[in-house]
Formats: C-alpha cells, sequence, structure tokens
C-alpha cells in the first residue's frame, strides 16, 4: 500500500494521479475516520481492514494535528484520532510520501517500490 | 546532548522520544533515566491521557519526576551523563503562562526575556553535561487568527523551539509515526 499525507490542498490526489494513474484510490481518508467517529465506531481498527482492502492501492489522507488544541471536544477527539490512524497506515504501508506544497517526499521505502508501483 | 522532537497531535512523537531516550542512555552505561512529566491532572481527559503515557513507557525503565513549572530548580538533582525526556515543552510552557506566579507573565520582548531565563537557559545548561531529550509540538499552522493571549503563547513557543532547535544535536519531525530528520551535527 501507498500511503500519502500531507495538509489540505499541498497536491496529494494530484500527485497520486500523476505518479500511480493504475491504482485504486481511497481518497479523503480522514473523512472517513471522522464519519466513523460520529457513528461512534473504533477509527483505528476499522483501519485495519482499510489496510488490507487497499494492499495494492493507495490511501490518501490529510494530516489535521498541526494546529492549537480545539476547544471543541469532538474535533480534539478527531484530530488526535485521524494521526493514531495515520500512524497505522503508515506502519502498514510499503511507502508513504508527504506532500508539502506539491513536493512529494518519501519518507518511507524506496523510489524503486514507487515505480514499479506505478508501471 | 540535547535531542529535540517535534510533531503534530497524534504523530507518534512521544513514543518515539521514549525510544529514542532509552537508547542514548543505554549507550551511555551511566547515569539514570528520568521523565519529566509536565501535564497537571486537572480533568478526566488529562487524567487518561497521563494514564495512555504511562502505560506506554512503563517497561522501559523511567524513573518519573512531576515538573509543571519552574524546570531550574530540578536541575540540581540531576547528575552529569543523566538522560532527561521532558514530556513536552508545550505544557511546560503553558503552565508557566497560565498556572504559576511569577512564571511568564510580560508581553513582548519582556516575556521572551522571561522564557529564555525560566525555559531556554536552564535547559541549555542542563544539556552541557547531560543527555536532554525534548518533545515539543507543531501547532503553528491551522491558519487561525487568534486573541492576543493565545497569539503570545503560539509567539513563545515557536521562539523556544526555535532557540532550542537552533542549539540542538539533532532535531527530528515525526510524521505519522515515521521520522524525519531535521538537523543533525555529526562529530
Amino acid at each position: 500500500m501507498i500511503l500519502i499525507v500531507g495538509g489540505a490542498c499541498q497536491g496529494k490526489t494530484e500527485y497520486a494521479k500523476v505518479h500511480f494513474p493504475k491504482l485504486p484510490v481511497w481518497d479523503e481518508y480522514h473523512l472517513e475516520v471522522k464519519r466513523q467517529l460520529q457513528e461512534q465506531g473504533d477509527p483505528v481498527k476499522e483501519a485495519v481492514d482499510a489496510a488490507e482492502k487497499y494492499r495494492n492501492g493507495i490511501i490518501i489522507s490529510n494530516e489535521l494535528g498541526y494546529g492549537l488544541v480545539p476547544m471543541d471536544p469532538f474535533e480534539r477527539q478527531y484530530r488526535e484520532v485521524n494521526g493514531r490512524v495515520n500512524c497505522y497506515l503508515a506502519a502498514q504501508a510499503d511507502t508513504v510520501i508527504r506532500m508539502i506544497c506539491g513536493v512529494g517526499t518519501v519518507i518511507k521505502g524506496r523510489e524503486t517500490v514507487m515505480k514499479s508501483a506505478g508501471e | 546532548m540535547i535531542i529535540l522532537i517535534t510533531g503534530g497531535s497524534g504523530s507518534g512523537k512521544s513514543e518515539f522520544a521514549e525510544n529514542f531516550a532509552v537508547c542514548i542512555h543505554e549507550k551511555e552505561k551511566q547515569g539514570t533515566l528520568f521523565y519529566l512529566a509536565t501535564m497537571i491532572p486537572r480533568d478526566e481527559e488529562s487524567i487518561r491521557r497521563i494514564g495512555r503515557h504511562r502505560e506506554m513507557r512503563k517497561n522501559k525503565g523511567f524513573i518519573t519526576r512531576e515538573c509543571f513549572w519552574k524546570i531550574n530548580d530540578m536541575a540540581e538533582q540531576f547528575k552529569p551523563g543523566d538522560t532527561i525526556l521532558i514530556e513536552c515543552m508545550s505544557n511546560l510552557l503553558a503552565n508557566e503562562m497560565y498556572e504559576t506566579d511569577g512564571g511568564i507573565r510580560k508581553r513582548g520582548n519582556a516575556g521572551r526575556m522571561q522564557a529564555e531565563q525560566v525555559i531556554i537557559e536552564p535547559v541549555l545548561r542542563m544539556g552541557q553535561d547531560k543527555n536532554i531529550v525534548i518533545v515539543t509540538n507543531e501547532v503553528f499552522s491551522d491558519g487561525r487568527i487568534y486573541d492576543e493571549e493565545t497569539a503570545r503563547y503560539l509567539e513563545y513557543l515557536g521562539y523556544i523551539n526555535a532557540k532550542l532547535g537552533q542549539r540542538a544535536d539533532e532535531v527530528w519531525e515525526v510524521v505519522c509515526g515515521i521520522p524525519v530528520k531535521v538537523k543533525r551535527i555529526s562529530i
């Protein structure tokens, strides 16, 4: 699995389209985490299935934890749990790419893994 | 030696910092491994949070000392060769600004000077003959405009992070549990 993370609007989806046009993509996975929390689910457990289902694909998720601790309890929980889910997905991933300003940096795995996945 | 470890909420920075401190302590072959806990147990959420951290470090050999403020007052009890994990700078600063008398109360440059005296200088001094691992927090990127008091907190935390980062031997950012090197001085 390839995990692409980064803040909002950093070019994550575009990067996936350009580099891995043939792989299935689960975009905006953080919204899935939010939905699960709203429905009293356990996003960390759900992530096990997602990682398995997309083991030959791409999961894209936003990083949300780079601001002050929100006053709203749900926002606080969402932000924290989303971070834990991303940690789990990153641990399962063969490759993790982090996007900033449209530039992707491979922070786990090798470029060669990416190339063979893209072909 | 000073190691600065930063990251967002839920990024896995604490676990990385704990393991890093354990590694340094084992290599050092002397001294004691300390954990400076800065979170004040005030409500259910903070108690749960403290419990999670205790659980995470329980078999790693840390001796825990509570340090809500005045880190300089604790410095005497540490010896050269000790390894000390400070968890975390964002709590320590908030406590100094909002919880204790005399901490960091002034504004602007005068407040920065207080941050120097109360936090930055004691930590740098300890780092001269001890191994200091500091956990801090990236809280600067939510794009919101905050009230004056909160803006002051952000300013001082950014200032402390920058000062410590400049003097640190290593700076790491933990992203989704993956340590990303920001700076490393090789000797």
